[in-house]
């Protein structure tokens, strides 16, 4: 049941209505069946790996919390660990793992061949399942939360059906209270929702599907382009990307707010980030966050208790490793491991530098010149972005080379006697290709990607929803008649491609 | 809540309302096409029983770039409409061929192209999104889509999204009719003689759903010929399978009454590989021993065609010269058909 979907939106509907009508107690109840549902609609083969899991992890939970002994809690906290991320490792890493030992023992001329794992397709969402499970079992260890008593509303944080498959990855904190304390239907709530769901619904089907068509035929043909064609496919895929994960999200937000439930949120404007720190302070912040508290705060902290380790080790480590994870989460391939580890660095080089380079221009004082090394600093992080997406995106490291080596055979002289004859045809001649976009197309993406930031620039300054319902009621429904005919007409095709975080 | 469903429901009622105007300008538009006869205009044609034409061709590209109705009906006295579409699989074209017959009287003379291209499900492909339009003319065109319950949900509430795939060109037509206004209605020479539809470019020529390309694509067509072309390898297994498939064309073809002609068409001089060839001509060769009322038409090593640059517009594809003296070469072959026929 894709989000963006038609069955999608009726099943929200129903979902909604029935919630709506049912006792407050028992709406928990109504919410945990539509979960069920929605997850057996992706993978039935799996609800009894997920209620076993949801059953054992609710016990360890309560073990944690009403031990008092620290050897006893932490001996069930690694057991916790252990039973969640067994499953993880094996799903999504052991065929890769495998691979690799084959690759060293033929390196060594190892006699004995090792039996292969059966490879099997991964539950849906166990990533972004692992890491909520493994968060709430880590705060019930601290004492930062209290375990949840109530085996179905425990079920409900681990399976509600708007988190299910890419989150967010949302904290005990937030969500469980709010099971327990349903609200009455709001009306200007399931507005927003609605206006929601459709706004990500356009970033998916008009804008990230529009992009895929182009971003795919060069990455899956690496050799057939050169220079400019390739620098396109990467701006188009960093929007393509964040257009599907944030419309994805929106989606869900919108579900959930429906609901009347507030889930945190994934993005906040991560392109206008004037550093790779505040990127990922805005880049999936669920995930990030994750990370901070759960690995890079530890880590640090630990590191930093080591009296003896030089100091580079200390300041090095934390982030190099945190975004090694950070790249590893995302899936087995060692381009993912180059993308986190290429992460890392920036943030080290970025720790080392940026302040004494903020210190100069603070003093300088001068606004012109603060404003144009702002948007040198938010243009040299999007190169940096861009330049991480074409490891994550190839889809092997000889490919990602590849396509590095191309990308500087720009062929200026080309353009520019395109570009001076006012020859568009010639101009836009090598973006032009089987498979590819058409020039109508191309010209209509490039649009939509400023109309996107032209609009989330807007929304980072003004408060959109309330100038749109401020707006007299017949302009008001017109806007939504035209915004709902804008999305279905420009959308690229009904039967709409997976949203790319579903594969992590 | 219930306000909530209230304004809902309404909200729904005003996007149907709006989405049938907009259903019906589409229509509208589509069924007022006249600039364009190719692929949208010519399947706008055989859905409003415009053609019913005495000898129609289907085909790929290499069919509706190579063969000139107004030359057949010239050569035949017969009125000839072409189907051919640019990019269209065999499987498309004997679905066209189908719905066509649903529409429009049946012709004498039905020519299949009998392509290596076309046949090699590798290289071609059913463009669905065509026939988008015509989804809910009959049940032959609904069952084409196979929709699952919420798609077919979706068009049934969304019907004017079934014409997304031919807004471009609606646009262009309105556009063509805007540039018309503005030169006193003579930039494209269009006449209706005899069923004989032509519009005019300055690149090319439509001619009764026909589409020819003046001159040749640049740097594609080397001056002096043999030349040592890249030769296409087919999938020769996936062609020769298809026998099952031309035994039901002739059986349709029996008894829907009409001659079904299957045409080679040209090739440059070593574009493919000539085992390849020699495999497939015996292949339709025996076909048309076999079945009374199929005859083949072999052009795949065309003297006249074969060797000279002039005639072609790329290396796949015939450019307007080429293409009369094809049509010619086909509607002398036609005659003798007929006349045999009769």
């Amino acid at each position: 049941m894709q989000p963006s979907s038609i069955y999608f939106a009726i099943f929200l509907g129903i979902t909604t209505v029935l919630y709506f009508s049912t006792p407050y107690r028992f709406r928990w109840l109504v919410l945990l069946i539509a979960s069920i549902y929605f997850y057996m609609s992706w993978s039935p083969e799996y609800i009894f790996f997920i209620t076993i899991s949801i059953f054992i992890n609710f016990h360890i939970s309560l073990e944690i919390a009403k031990n008092a002994l620290p050897k006893k809690r932490r001996i069930y906290l690694i057991i916790g660990l252990v039973i969640n991320l067994v499953p993880l490792i094996y799903f999504k890493y052991i065929v890769f793992l495998s691979g690799q030992i084959d690759i060293v023992l033929s390196w060594v001329n190892f006699p004995f061949v090792f039996p292969h794992p059966i490879s099997l397709l991964a539950p849906i969402g166990i990533s972004f399942y692992t890491l909520q499970v493994i968060a709430y079992l880590l705060d019930i260890y601290r004492g930062f939360q209290k375990s949840e008593t109530h085996i179905g509303k425990f079920a409900l944080f681990t399976s509600f059906f708007p988190l299910q498959i890419s989150g967010p990855i949302e904290r005990a904190k937030n969500l469980l209270p709010q099971f327990s304390n349903p609200t009455v239907f709001n009306y200007s709530d399931a507005r927003i929702g609605l206006k929601r769901i459709a706004w990500g619904v356009f970033k998916k089907i008009v804008i990230a599907d529009r992009l895929a068509i182009y971003v795919d035929q060069v990455f899956n043909h690496p050799t057939d382009f050169k220079g400019f064609p390739i620098i396109l496919a990467v701006v188009f895929f960093a929007f393509q990307l964040y257009c599907d994960f944030s419309g994805y999200t929106d989606i869900v937000l919108g579900a959930a707010k429906m609901l009347g439930y507030e889930l945190s949120e994934n993005f906040n404007h991560p392109y206008f980030s004037n550093s790779i720190q505040k990127f990922w302070n805005s880049w999936h912040i669920s995930l990030s966050s994750w990370l901070r508290d759960y690995i890079f705060f530890p880590l640090r902290r630990s590191l930093l208790k080591q009296k003896n380790l030089p100091e580079w080790i200390v300041q090095f480590s934390p982030p190099l490793i945190t975004m090694l994870a950070c790249g590893i989460w995302h899936g087995a391939n060692w381009t993912f491991v180059i993308w986190g580890c290429l992460h890392g660095t920036y943030l080290i080089i970025e720790n080392q530098f940026r302040h004494r380079a903020d210190g100069y221009f603070e003093k300088l004082s001068s606004k012109i010149i603060s404003g144009f090394y702002y948007t040198f600093q938010t243009c040299a992080t999007f190169v940096l972005v861009c330049f991480g997406w074409i490891f994550f995106r190839a889809n092997s490291i000889s490919d990602s080379l590849l396509l590095l080596g191309n990308i500087t055979r720009l062929n200026i002289t080309y353009y520019l006697s395109a570009f001076l004859a006012r020859d568009i045809n010639e101009f836009l001649k090598p973006f032009i290709f089987n498979g590819g976009l058409n020039q109508g197309n191309l010209l209509l993406s490039v649009l939509l990607i400023i109309f996107l930031l032209s609009a989330e620039a807007m929304g980072s300054r003004m408060d959109i929803n309330r100038k749109i319902d401020n707006l007299p009621t017949v302009i008001r429904w017109g806007y939504y008649v035209f915004a709902t005919f804008g999305i279905i007409l420009l959308s690229v095709d009904v039967s709409t491609r997976n949203f790319i975080y579903f594969q992590f | 809540m219930a306000k909530f469903i209230y304004k809902f429901f309404i909200f729904l009622v005003i996007l149907k309302i709006c989405d049938i105007l907009l259903s019906s300008f589409f229509f509208w538009s589509l069924q007022s096409q006249t600039a364009l006869t190719e692929d949208v205009g010519s399947l706008n044609r055989m859905y409003h029983s415009e053609i019913n034409a005495d000898i129609v061709f289907f085909g790929s590209s290499r069919t509706s770039l190579h063969v000139n109705p107004e030359v057949v009906q010239d050569t035949t006295g017969q009125t000839a409409w072409n189907l051919g579409m640019d990019g269209s699989n065999f499987e498309q074209q004997e679905f066209t061929l189908e719905d066509y017959l649903l529409h429009n009287k049946i012709p004498k003379i039905v020519v299949f192209e009998a392509d290596l291209l076309s046949l090699d499900p590798s290289l071609l492909r059913f463009k669905t999104e065509l026939f988008l339009p015509y989804r809910n003319d009959s049940s032959h065109t609904f069952n084409l889509f196979n929709s699952s319950w919420d798609e077919s949900l979706y068009y049934w509430f969304f019907s004017s999204t079934v014409y997304k795939p031919q807004i471009p060109a609606i646009l262009l037509d309105y556009q063509n009719i805007i540039e018309r206004i503005k030169n006193g209605g003579n930039i494209h020479e269009q006449t209706k003689k005899s069923k004989i539809l032509t519009v005019n470019r300055p690149d090319y020529v439509l001619v009764n759903g026909a589409q020819f390309k003046k001159g040749q694509v640049p740097g594609q067509i080397p001056q002096t010929l043999p030349y040592p072309f890249p030769v296409i390898r087919f999938d020769l297994s996936k062609i020769i399978n298809r026998e099952k498939k031309f035994e039901e064309l002739t059986q349709f073809a029996n008894n829907r009454g009409f001659t079904l002609v299957l045409m080679f068409p040209p090739y440059m001089n070593g574009e493919i590989d000539e085992s390849q060839r020699k495999i497939a001509i015996d292949f339709y060769s025996q076909l048309s021993q076999k079945y009374k009322n199929i005859y083949f038409l072999d052009y795949s090593q065309d003297p006249l065609l074969d060797n000279n640059p002039n005639y072609w517009w790329d290396e796949n594809h015939l450019n307007i010269k080429g293409a009369k003296i094809l049509s010619e070469e086909i509607g002398q072959e036609l005659n003798q058909i007929l006349k045999k026929n009769k």
